[in-house]
């Protein structure tokens, strides 16, 4: 699977709600809902191996995108992703090895979304790779 | 128009002993610097008309960036293990082979070989901070002259 989608299998199985957790983009409804993105990341670390992908560590980006009807609970929404993802050490997750996953910065307000519901976002940075070995 | 070398694929052996390498560290390599340096001896006499230099005696090094592992089941080697087995081969006086070429391709007369008898003079057991990739910075002194074969292999 994608990374993205690696990352919603890691915070379900953390315990946070799957219903609520989307990739890409969350739809207009439920009002609480968790995006998780794959952004722009950095080249792979390659080694002379001379095989294209497999490189042995990637590094790619995500953000996670919480909103919900108000502030108090988007703000309990992305602290539960976040607790859940910040300094997360190895872990395999479907066919990828994640080696770690660190915040580039702490989560921040976005503001409000088109229907006036707040939205708190935060970016990772990932190393990972594409293998279990 | 002439064509670039992109280094992607470089070849580079270790062994135990003096008489193979064929330990292939390549796939944990991030690069490699393979220098050759002589002492120059200035040889001016009274009469020369420009300083005149004479090429002494020479020493190789190679310094290699390696990712560190302590196992062999990801498809790479134990370079934790081998290190410390070329530890303990150069404080005994017993130099260990290396081999390189441009590409992990046999060789040729675009692909030669370069190898060495070596010693290992300094390595970096550990050196690393949270979150960063683990790296084994080694440095290989030469024991031997450098010998250059393209015959295909």
């Amino acid at each position: 699977m994608g990374l993205s989608e690696d990352i919603r299998t890691q915070l379900i199985a953390g315990g946070m709600t799957a219903s609520a957790l989307f990739v890409a983009e969350a739809p207009e409804k439920p009002d609480t809902a968790l995006a998780i993105t794959a952004t722009g990341g950095l080249g792979p670390t390659r080694t002379m191996s001379g095989t294209k992908a497999n490189a042995p560590v990637e590094h790619v980006r995500i953000q996670l995108r919480a909103r919900a009807a108000n502030y108090a609970a988007c703000d309990v929404l992305m602290t539960q992703a976040y607790g859940l993802l910040s300094g997360l050490g190895e872990t395999v997750i479907g066919t990828w090895r994640y080696y770690y996953v660190r915040p580039v910065q702490t989560p921040y307000y976005l503001g409000l979304d088109g229907a006036a519901r707040p939205v708190i976002a935060v970016n990772f940075d990932v190393q990972r790779k594409e293998d279990t070995n | 128009m002439p064509q670039a070398i992109i280094l992607t694929n470089a070849g580079i052996w270790v062994g135990t002993g003096s008489a193979s390498a064929d330990r292939d560290l390549s796939n944990r390599t991030r690069s490699i610097k393979w220098t050759d340096d002589a002492d120059e001896h200035d040889v001016t006499v009274m009469g020369s008309t420009t300083r005149v230099r004479a090429i002494g005696l020479s020493e190789s090094n190679i310094d290699l960036e390696v990712m560190q592992s302590y196992t062999t089941t990801d498809g790479g080697e134990n370079i934790d293990s081998i290190l410390s087995t070329l530890e303990d081969l150069s404080a005994t006086g017993k130099p260990f082979l290396v081999r390189m070429r441009r590409t992990n391709g046999p060789k040729s007369s675009t692909n030669p070989e370069y190898s060495m008898l070596a010693v290992m003079s300094k390595r970096t057991i550990f050196d690393g901070e949270v979150g960063d990739v683990l790296m084994s910075p080694i440095t290989f002194l030469s024991a031997s002259d450098v010998t250059r074969s393209a015959v295909t292999s």
